[in-house]
């Protein structure tokens, strides 16, 4: 027994307690704000020690860890946390993301608790994803949103739902760190769980791609230059074979790779290049994409053999431009229909 | 300095709403270059790092951890962004304005700065680095060209694009050891078990070191391992052999000495002085040999650059109980500005309207190598 109980920390159930009451008068901001705001952080640093310990204590016992995650759960404390996070201090903010992740990360055996848990409360990872709407708790959001991504069954809730539609938007504003961090978050979702992505992808082509043309096709540069070198890397992906061949079969996604082959920003030409070098190995290329590649030939085969000759240490790059050159040049004319 | 609070209620996400007034400094191999501007609606100035994206073809992500790593933090010795934005092919990250930063002091300073000059850089420093370690994140580029120095004399770290969080489950006592993208500005200042790379990595007490190096750089006005071979200075560093104040309880040689003998008798950088047998370093040598240091800093350096890192002491510890750093406490004027600049009468004010006026006159977007930055003495970054 300690000597000086004042300083005893309290167990989970009454940290947890405690955080709750002060969220809840910070929520109705009234008088006690002030108040509350200092209890969150002390309730949140004591948290922090449980799971994480901290170097004048040892380290965190599995029964305390289990116990502060039983609470969480039960008191249906982490919405409250995330949806109140705006009005939760500058350093708060993180430690609320490092808790978060750290109870996501929880395992017993094979079992993940935390997921079981959000996949009962999909309205948490609904706020997640809204909060890169506040632009100060938007990168605290994305931390969290991204150690969700791990897991699959967060991963399809996400993508199940309509909310993951605003991502398109997220990643295009203004504010540079947001715009990266939605994208990679963004990113992280299509990418992760191959089956589950592709899976996804086939099933809402038109939706997903519909609105990733606009990505394409929009004013921020970076938008521009990620979502085309996003593109690139899920056509290439073999798990997305059925999605790639849908999208090299559509003339009007060439007609905008052909364009983009001749943007004023190298990168972008660059990425183009790794997306238009599917429309042209495709072995079976049907007849429309077949004809604008016809219509172009000797012009291509102009452009490409004049297209980055300053990447000579990039031998993949030259081997696959060479093939395409060779494939364009073979080209023979379509008998007519 | 424009930080603060207030600045959350602006709205500053219009690039058009900012007039470029000059150039301050180009950074990172011309990839980009940080400019003094000004918010028109609510007439706040800063100094904008611009980064060319078109330029950064496979380190685009390198400048979204920057942005990103800067955003989050917050504290009055970190250099951190009030904003960032996307501008056409640009990234604009909106800085306060510093008045200089360490290195440059020293253009004023050839022998190197008096000993309280340090220890008011060095205090400020390790509180920097206090808190960056307490969000878990090692800076990795601690060197005089990454401190900052504000009007008011309070010195922030910058160059966060080095930095790397160190996050490895929750286990203590991890270590890291991954490489910087760009390493090669600040291998000089790297300590050796970072250099090293073998499976005990390297973690916080890395940057105790870089700051030990640090100090003997602004206290002799030389980089550390000047003029080594890579390789050399790697060596010489996994030997222990490490730059020290040089002053007259700790002389260099004479030149006819054998100074290639042990890292002890190099003298300040450590290092095979190029200037070495010039006028101006006889000069130099004269002056270090008429100064002296308190026995407290030899030993800040002493501890700091152990070669094992678990010899050092711990940001904290240097906080609470060195000697040395105590000295910035008891400071009568704590604006190491002030300090030097009644040390010695400097020259070196140059924040005022007319040299505005005349950078703002400037084209900016002509060749910026054409540009005459000597009115300023901005070093944002490891070029």
């Amino acid at each position: 027994m300690p000597l000086f109980g004042s300083k005893t920390p309290k167990n989970p159930p009454e940290v947890v307690r405690a955080l709750k009451e002060a969220l809840t008068s910070l929520e109705r901001s009234d008088k006690k704000a002030e108040k509350a705001q200092e209890d969150i952080s002390k309730c949140l640093s004591q948290m922090k020690t449980m799971l994480y310990g901290s170097s004048d204590s040892d380290p965190p016992t599995d029964i305390v860890v289990s116990q502060l995650s039983q609470e969480c759960y039960n008191t249906n404390l982490l919405l409250l946390l995330i949806s109140n996070l705006h009005r939760i201090d500058f350093e708060g903010k993180k430690d609320v993301s490092q808790i978060f992740n750290n109870i996501l990360r929880r395992q017993i055996g094979i079992r993940t608790p935390t997921v079981e848990y959000l996949c009962t409360k999909p309205e948490i990872l609904y706020t997640l994803i809204t909060g890169y709407e506040q632009p100060d708790v938007a990168l605290h959001c994305g931390t969290m949103l991204r150690e969700c991504a791990r897991h699959e069954a967060l991963t399809r809730i996400v993508l199940n739902s309509k909310l993951f539609y605003n991502f398109f938007k997220y990643v295009e504003v203004s504010t540079f760190d947001i715009a990266s961090d939605a994208f990679s978050t963004f990113k992280e979702l299509l990418t992760k769980h191959k089956g589950l992505c592709a899976e996804f992808l086939e099933n809402n082509y038109d939706e997903v791609f519909g609105d990733y043309e606009k990505l394409l096709n929009s004013d921020n540069y970076v938008t521009r230059r990620q979502s085309l070198k996003l593109l690139g890397e899920l056509l290439l992906d073999r798990h997305n074979f059925n999605v790639m061949k849908r999208y090299i079969s559509n003339p009007d996604n060439l007609k905008l790779m052909m364009t983009m082959l001749k943007e004023k920003s190298r990168n972008i030409q660059f990425e183009a290049f790794h997306v238009f070098k599917v429309f042209v190995a495709n072995p079976d290329k049907p007849r429309p994409i077949l004809e604008i590649l016809l219509r172009n030939q000797d012009k291509l085969v102009e452009f490409l053999t004049r297209f980055h000759t300053d990447r000579t240490e990039d031998e993949q790059f030259n081997d696959e431009k060479a093939y395409l050159i060779k494939q364009i040049k073979e080209l023979r004319p379509l008998p007519p229909e | 300095m424009n930080s603060g609070p207030s600045l959350d209620k602006l709205n500053l996400e219009n690039p058009k709403d900012y007039h470029i007034e000059g150039l301050l400094d180009t950074i990172w191999d011309g990839r980009g270059k940080v400019v003094s501007a000004q918010h028109i609606p609510s007439k706040t100035s800063f100094a904008i790092k611009i980064f060319d994206l078109e330029k950064c073809s496979e380190d685009l992500d390198l400048i979204q951890h920057e942005a990103k790593t800067l955003r989050e933090l917050r504290h009055p010795n970190i250099c951190a962004i009030s904003i960032s934005l996307s501008f056409g092919q640009e990234a604009w990250l909106l800085l306060p304005h510093y008045h200089c930063s360490a290195a440059s002091i020293l253009t004023h300073f050839p022998v190197g700065l008096p000993e309280l000059a340090l220890a008011l850089i060095a205090r400020d420093v390790l509180l920097g680095l206090q808190y960056l370690h307490s969000r878990c994140i090692i800076h990795r580029a601690v060197q005089s060209r990454h401190i900052l120095i504000a009007d008011t004399g309070r010195c922030a770290l910058s160059g966060l694009r080095h930095s790397i969080e160190h996050r490895v489950g929750s286990s203590e006592g991890d270590t890291l050891h991954e490489y910087p993208r760009y390493p090669v500005p600040l291998l000089n200042w790297a300590s050796p078990e970072m250099l090293h790379q073998d499976l005990r990595g390297y973690s916080y007490s890395s940057d105790v070191y870089s700051l030990g190096l640090t100090v003997c750089e602004l206290a002799n006005a030389e980089q550390p391992y000047e003029g080594y071979q890579p390789t050399l200075m790697m060596v010489e560093k996994l030997k222990g052999r490490v730059p020290f104040l040089v002053d007259a309880s700790k002389p260099l040689p004479d030149e006819s000495g054998d100074e290639t003998t042990s890292g002890g008798s190099h003298g300040s950088s450590g290092g095979l002085n190029m200037n070495a047998g010039t006028d101006d370093f006889a000069d130099k040598r004269n002056a270090w040999r008429d100064r002296i240091f308190t026995a407290s800093a030899h030993e800040f350096l002493r501890k700091t650059l152990a070669l094992e890192a678990f010899r050092r002491p711990s940001v904290p510890q240097l906080l609470a109980s060195d000697a040395f750093i105590k000295q910035a406490r008891k400071a009568a004027n704590p604006s190491v500005l002030d300090y030097l600049q009644h040390h010695k009468r400097l020259p070196f004010v140059t924040d005022n309207p007319a040299v505005r006026a005349a950078a703002a006159a400037d084209d900016l977007s002509g060749q910026f190598s054409t540009v005459d930055i000597d009115d300023t003495s901005w070093e944002f970054e490891a070029s």
